[in-house]
């Protein structure tokens, strides 16, 4: 009696179908995607994020999963997708703290695809909002290295100040700043002088042969002048002197973007590889 | 009509494809720009001594001449290099005309626009491979499409 | 008997509450696969979708699910599963007719020209999906460099919207229009570029006449004047541009050559994309 009494629960609590079947909660389903994505296995986050999604039909878990989704397409390079669901994370915002996280990863997948423009409008919009004024050293954080990838040096030392007057960033981009060369100044000195604004970013040989063939056309030019021989001096002037005139604009202006851009490669090389702090 | 159909079979090919059509992982995001290349590249191995000579005399004339007036050829490849190239791939002989052909549309300044297609550097992209009277090696890119070579 | 049952109670309606009370799903149920992998489907993400069908079709059989995971194969390039699967749609299914269409497609996108035709001439049925496989056939002949059948063979097998565009293609096709380099590089010969003038660059065929043309003359003036250096080296730039312009024009013909080929697919590709010849029409996502 006994043993049959005994059979008897264990087939009913066995038939209990709850039991059997693996069930998990949402935030278990949350946990392993998280997990997931800690592991790097970002495709497969997004899967198993989509799958909450799908089932969440009360939308508790809409904000953390968008951004999580969003954040594994940020890792993936794929900017344009991270952005959609970054966005979808705004919309299902819980608070003003978790919509201005949003809008802050809107901003840093803007600056690694170099669209600055959008990621300046973005944070226009958090700066002139009352909201967020007590977050506002993270707002010229990220603008710091909006400007950073705008190029523009002297605005992001301005912005990292902002936040401490002794901030690294803020040396960083001085001592970048005050390394780079003045491309116009550059300019300038080649068209007063052939070959000197060569000399200023330190390529001396394209300075000197820039400055000897123009001293030649130029000679040559306004001998043919001189000796009334007109068609002469137009041919060699336009199509000889005038090209080495130009040419040698261009070279100083060009020698000097060149010298910046490895200026400013070796300092963002050194952002990416070195610096401890939050990038973008 | 055609031009915005050319550009749009062309971005959506040398685009990347739609997104997740395959797997794929993390991507490693480099902070550094590159430079902007003028189409005049150095080249690679010479095969023979009238590929060597005119590689130099090439060499000896950018360095000299232009380098120092320039960067004016609205190709990339510069025809210097395309000249250099043209030699490398075929011989001295073709690779002389191939060259007199690019001097004069290099010269001819109508129309380009809707003839060639563009490198990256905003320059008119016009490949060596599509001027040796070879059909298996001519590849067509239609005008306005932007070429994303290596 | 009372103390039994009480535990029974316990035993059973408890663990069903607290399990209903936590919102505990079954993310891996059949059902949820399948409703989750529809849902993929639908929003365009076919290799996820691919997965869970595949997942689904472990555990449980269905021809509507084999024939959605074989679409989601097609649309992820996975072209040889792809025909594997729509190849297990049994008869008795009510996706066979499609799945046999979609059979015909698959091979048509993966290219395998051969194996289509091969098919077609095999091909005995008279349903609708053969007449699908005409045209297929047709089509293929268009992406082939082999023999066309006459133009009433041709066109016929296609309705009557299509056959303006199929009848373009079939000429381009049979008698392109393509330039003679050999032509071009003759007319460059007695005019400088005239040849270009043929191959319709007609800004180079002004420049070329222009820079052989002002060379020669420099030549001629500077013999004139018995400047023999300067007048053989302008000989020489006018032989160099007179040269280059005939070498030229041949090589501006093979160009234009490659042009309207390309233009041919590319209208080709076109037709068949909005034809629904690259991918069928369903109605699984309202």
């Amino acid at each position: 009696m006994k043993v049959c009494s005994y059979k008897y629960f264990v087939i009913l609590f066995l038939m209990n179908p709850s039991l059997l079947i693996c069930q998990e909660t949402l935030e278990q389903q949350y946990q392993y995607s998280l997990n997931l994505f800690n592991k790097e296995r970002y495709f497969d986050a997004v899967t198993e994020l989509k799958r909450l999604n799908f089932f969440d039909k009360t939308k508790i878990y809409a904000y953390q999963s968008n951004m999580l989704i969003g954040k594994a397409y940020k890792e993936g390079g794929k900017f344009s997708d991270a952005l959609r669901y970054f966005t979808l994370a705004e919309i299902n915002a819980r608070n003003d703290s978790d919509l201005f996280d949003a809008k802050i990863f809107s901003v840093r997948v803007n600056i690694l695809r170099r669209t600055t423009d959008q990621a300046f409008r973005i944070l226009d919009r958090l700066q002139f909002d009352g909201k967020f004024t007590n977050r506002k050293n993270e707002i010229y954080y990220w603008r710091g290295w909006t400007y950073i990838f705008a190029n523009d040096w002297l605005n992001a030392a301005e912005q990292f100040s902002k936040i401490d007057v002794n901030h690294p960033l803020e040396t960083l981009c001085d001592k970048t700043n005050a390394e780079m060369y003045n491309v116009t100044e550059a300019k300038v000195l080649s068209y007063i002088i052939p070959g000197a604004g060569q000399f200023y970013t330190g390529h001396y040989l394209s300075g000197l042969l820039s400055l000897g063939w123009n001293v030649l056309w130029g000679y040559l030019t306004v001998k043919a002048f001189v000796d009334q021989r007109i068609f002469d001096g137009f041919v060699v002037g336009n199509f000889l002197w005038l090209r080495f005139y130009v040419g040698n604009v261009q070279n100083a202006e060009k020698f000097a973007n060149e010298e910046n851009l490895n200026i400013v490669n070796h300092t963002l090389l050194y952002l990416q590889q070195q610096y401890q702090g939050e990038k973008p | 009509m055609m031009k915005i159909l050319f550009i749009f079979l062309f971005v959506s090919l040398l685009a990347s494809a739609q997104t997740d059509m395959q797997r794929w992982g993390k991507e490693d995001i480099s902070y550094q720009s590159k430079p902007v290349t003028t189409g005049k590249n150095s080249g690679n191995e010479s095969a023979s001594i009238t590929d060597l000579m005119v590689s130099s005399f090439i060499h000896a004339y950018r360095i000299l001449i232009s380098d120092v007036d320039g960067d004016n050829c609205a190709f990339s490849p510069a025809c210097s290099s395309f000249f250099v190239e043209s030699v490398k791939e075929t011989n001295i002989f073709q690779g002389t005309l191939m060259f007199a052909d690019r001097l004069t549309r290099d010269t001819d300044f109508i129309g380009r626009e809707s003839q060639y297609p563009l490198a990256l550097n905003g320059r008119f992209y016009d490949l060596p491979s599509n001027y040796k009277l070879n059909t298996l090696e001519i590849k067509y890119i239609p005008p306005f499409a932007v070429v994303k070579d290596e | 008997m009372n103390k039994s049952h009480l535990i029974l109670f316990f035993l059973f309606f408890i663990p069903f509450q607290w399990n209903k009370a936590q919102n505990k799903i079954d993310f891996h149920s059949s059902d949820n696969i399948k409703l989750f992998a529809d849902y993929l489907f639908c929003t365009k993400d076919y290799l996820r979708a691919s997965d869970e069908y595949i997942n689904y079709l472990s555990k449980v059989y269905s021809d509507s699910i084999e024939f959605k995971s074989a679409l989601a194969f097609q649309k992820t390039g996975s072209f040889d599963e792809a025909l594997r699967s729509f190849k297990k749609i049994p008869l008795e299914s009510a996706f066979y007719l499609s799945s046999i269409e979609e059979f015909y497609r698959t091979l048509f996108l993966k290219k395998d020209f051969t194996g289509l035709r091969k098919i077609y001439s095999q091909d005995r049925t008279t349903d609708g999906s053969y007449s699908f496989l005409t045209r297929l056939d047709r089509l293929s002949l268009l992406f082939s460099e082999d023999s066309l059948p006459d133009e009433e063979n041709f066109i016929s097998p296609f309705p009557q919207n299509e056959r303006s565009f199929i009848k373009k293609f079939y000429k381009f096709k049979t008698s392109p229009p393509y330039k003679s380099p050999a032509l071009a590089s003759i007319l460059s010969t007695l005019i400088p570029g005239l040849g270009k003038v043929y191959t319709e660059n007609y800004g180079d065929a002004l420049f070329a006449a222009l820079l052989t043309g002002v060379c020669g003359y420099i030549a001629y003036t500077d013999f004139n004047a018995d400047h023999k250096v300067r007048g053989w080296i302008f000989t020489g730039a006018a032989a160099f541009f007179y040269t280059g312009n005939i070498y030229g024009s041949a090589a501006a013909a093979q160009i234009y050559n490659a042009k309207i080929k390309f233009k041919f697919e590319t209208e080709l590709n076109d037709f068949l994309d909005v034809f629904h010849y690259l991918s069928g029409v369903y109605n699984f996502c309202k």
